[in-house]
């Protein structure tokens, strides 16, 4: 029905890409096309209005980032559908947020079930840094229970409209034109809990790929693969009095026992600790690694009980193709988890709203169709305003989790006052914190170093033990 | 004339090393970004050795070390010759007149390359040093190279001699250029396929 009024609209597009019958949707990359086509308008404004209806989307995954660009594709009009496979959904995950995303979402306080306040940084040889003697008050990072905060973000959009389906999405069909409609068929389980869900399909102009670091979405458009670190947790109940301990402290571990490439840790929940590792290089290892974690923090979850073992990947970095067409990926399944601290919740969140804003921008709330240039926008955006944290992370992974030397200077670097502000800044409101150039160069001298200091000192060690 | 140059820098510089003392650190730490042993720290210290040949050589890899020894005690003592004030004086066997005497570096009959690469290099982070102990003293060396593009050619060939020990390493120096921008790559790919994916689809 909607198709037959589009198809009145076809004609004119026709006029203004007279090329168009010579391309086939194919991926392999097309000879270069003759000039005419650099006549073509940049602005979808000369996409067609579309009769009778408003623009259709779809969001596959109803996780942060899924929740986030169906709420800002609802606000915007835009006839919205929101695809989730698991509603309780426990998705392992660390669980911080950064303050400026309480904010940013106008999350409920209720949400967080804990702040943490301080964090400790503990080194190969034990020794222990305590970070975050530079927050305020009103400063914290915030850990949340993602179940929670994913049905929160669910829940919100779907009361601004837009129609959250439990269903699990198989595959899409890709039209052949800029107009036709994307088919999607999902697996539709209209609340019952197991079983199979019977077939259905759906027809949307739009999909956004919010389904994680296994996206399928990402398959159909062939965006390509990525790099990933599989991140490997076990939440332990613990008494109460070493619970205490855990009150609103976080632990980060450093260490060849403990992750070749990133980081053990001790994060609190609400009412018990998530302890865990990763590592990108040495994935069959995992285990022991998780081990030595859980040595390292023995005494401190002595006489615990394992609940719970979770494992997922993290992908390292965004994949070859995160956009195609009117497809756009966000979150876990573009890749945007920084290296380094393995952060992704905010950048998921964010990022589907970028995409979903874009969208909205692009078909003028609805009235018109998209193209891929639209969602383009949201691609330059994105990477303009946090390519240099992620790069400035990138660089720190590469530098200081190369070897334990590089650990050693840098849980030494980090007790330094002005590494805590400039660290913190950064991560809580997501900016790259210019400072002050004098303690920059202060920094860098320091950094170079401690570095020297610290591979020196392994020399020295290593002759000592043999 | 460059040699002379740095011979009569090396003498000024030493007969003020109490002055050169902190600028030293800093230079030694800056190159050690360039050259990938810097464990040597620790182990020349023991020596006890003073003055500012600690710094410069303890950034040098390990098969400098025993020339740069040699030439560490040779410049503890050493007499008066030709050029500037007294004061230490840099002297090595090989070392004639100002500069590197060639026949010196035969060994079994045969020139040794590595050994003048080493030395020639030995020369290059001394006038470096002097340069930058110039800069920071006002004794005038930098004044003799005045012509700008002279000036950049030096340095220019002074650095690459001090990264580029062998034809290794500079495969090795692209690979840590591209390590480095590897990341930067993989975020605009998807900017690669733009005018691909742009003209499919309208």
């Amino acid at each position: 029905m909607a198709s037959i009024a589009l198809k009145s609209f076809v004609g004119l597009r026709q006029q203004v890409s007279t090329e168009k019958p010579h391309y086939f949707f194919t991926s392999q990359s097309q000879t270069k096309p003759p000039k005419k086509l650099k006549l073509q308008v940049l602005a979808s404004k000369s996409s067609p209005r579309l009769t009778n209806r408003n623009l259709k989307v779809a969001v596959i995954g109803g996780g942060p980032a899924g929740g986030a660009a169906a709420e800002t594709l609802a606000k915007g009009g835009i006839e919205t559908y929101l695809i989730e496979r698991k509603m309780d959904n426990c998705k392992p995950c660390g669980g911080a947020i950064p303050l400026c995303m309480v904010g940013e979402f106008d999350l409920p306080l209720d949400i967080i079930d804990r702040r943490v306040t301080k964090m400790k940084m503990i080194s190969p040889s034990n020794v222990a840094v305590d970070i975050g003697q530079t927050l305020k008050p009103h400063e914290y990072i915030g850990m949340v229970r993602r179940e929670v905060l994913d049905a929160y973000l669910r829940e919100r959009a779907k009361d601004n409209g837009a129609e959250v389906i439990n269903g699990l999405f198989l595959k899409m069909d890709v039209p052949k034109d800029g107009v036709s409609p994307y088919v999607l068929h999902y697996n539709g389980f209209d609340g019952k809990v197991g079983g199979v869900g019977e077939k259905r399909t759906l027809e949307v102009d739009a999909v956004i790929g919010a389904d994680g670091a296994n996206s399928r979405v990402a398959k159909a458009i062939d965006a390509g693969d990525y790099d990933y670190a599989i991140a490997f947790q076990e939440r332990i109940k613990i008494p109460d009095d070493k619970m205490a301990y855990y009150e609103d402290l976080a632990e980060m571990y450093v260490g060849d026992d403990v992750s070749p490439d990133f980081y053990g840790w001790v994060f609190p929940k609400c009412d018990h600790v998530a302890v865990g590792t990763g590592t990108v290089t040495h994935k069959g290892d995992i285990k022991k690694f998780q081990l030595a974690t859980r040595k390292r923090a023995k005494d401190k979850i002595l006489g615990g009980k394992i609940i719970r073992v979770e494992a997922h990947p993290i992908p390292e970095h965004p994949r070859p193709r995160r956009l195609l067409g009117r497809v756009a990926l966000v979150g876990d399944a573009a890749g945007y988890v920084t290296k380094c601290s393995g952060e992704g919740i905010y950048f998921a969140a964010k990022s589907g709203r970028m995409c979903a804003e874009a969208i909205v921008e692009g078909s003028e709330n609805g009235k018109r169709m998209v193209d891929e240039r639209d969602l383009r926008k949201y691609l330059e955006k994105w990477d303009k305003t946090y390519w240099p944290t992620y790069k400035v992370l990138d660089v720190l992974q590469k530098v200081f989790y190369r070897s334990n030397p590089a650990r050693e200077a840098f849980v030494e670097m980090c007790a330094d006052e002005y590494v805590q502000k400039m660290t913190f800044d950064s991560y809580l409101y997501k900016t790259v914190a210019p400072g002050n150039p004098l303690q920059d160069l202060k920094l860098a001298v320091n950094t170079i170093g401690s570095l020297v200091r610290a591979n020196a000192l392994k020399k020295e060690m290593d002759k000592l033990s043999v | 004339m460059a040699s002379m140059a740095i011979t009569s820098s090396l003498h000024i510089a030493s007969s003020t090393h109490h002055v050169t003392k902190k600028q030293q650190p800093q230079s030694g730490t800056a190159r050690s970004l360039g050259s990938k042993q810097v464990a040597n720290v620790v182990t020349l210290d023991v020596e006890g050795q003073k003055g500012f040949n600690t710094a410069e050589h303890h950034v040098k890899s390990a098969s400098y070390n025993e020339k740069s020894n040699n030439a560490k005690d040779e410049m503890e003592h050493g007499s008066d010759t030709n050029t500037g004030p007294c004061g230490p004086k840099f002297v090595d066997e090989r070392w004639k007149n100002g500069t590197w005497d060639l026949n010196m570096f035969v060994h079994d009959g045969k020139m040794d390359w590595d050994g003048v690469i080493v030395a020639g290099r030995a020369i290059m982070v001394g006038f470096f040093m002097a340069y930058l102990v110039d800069a920071f003293t006002g004794l005038d060396v930098v004044g003799q190279t005045s012509n700008f593009i002279c000036k950049a050619g030096l340095f220019v060939t002074v650095i690459s001699v001090i990264l580029l020990r062998r034809s290794e390493d500079f495969e090795n120096m692209k690979k840590l250029a591209d390590e480095a921008t590897f990341y930067d790559k993989q975020w605009q790919a998807s900017w690669q396929d733009q005018n691909v994916g742009a003209l499919q689809h309208t």
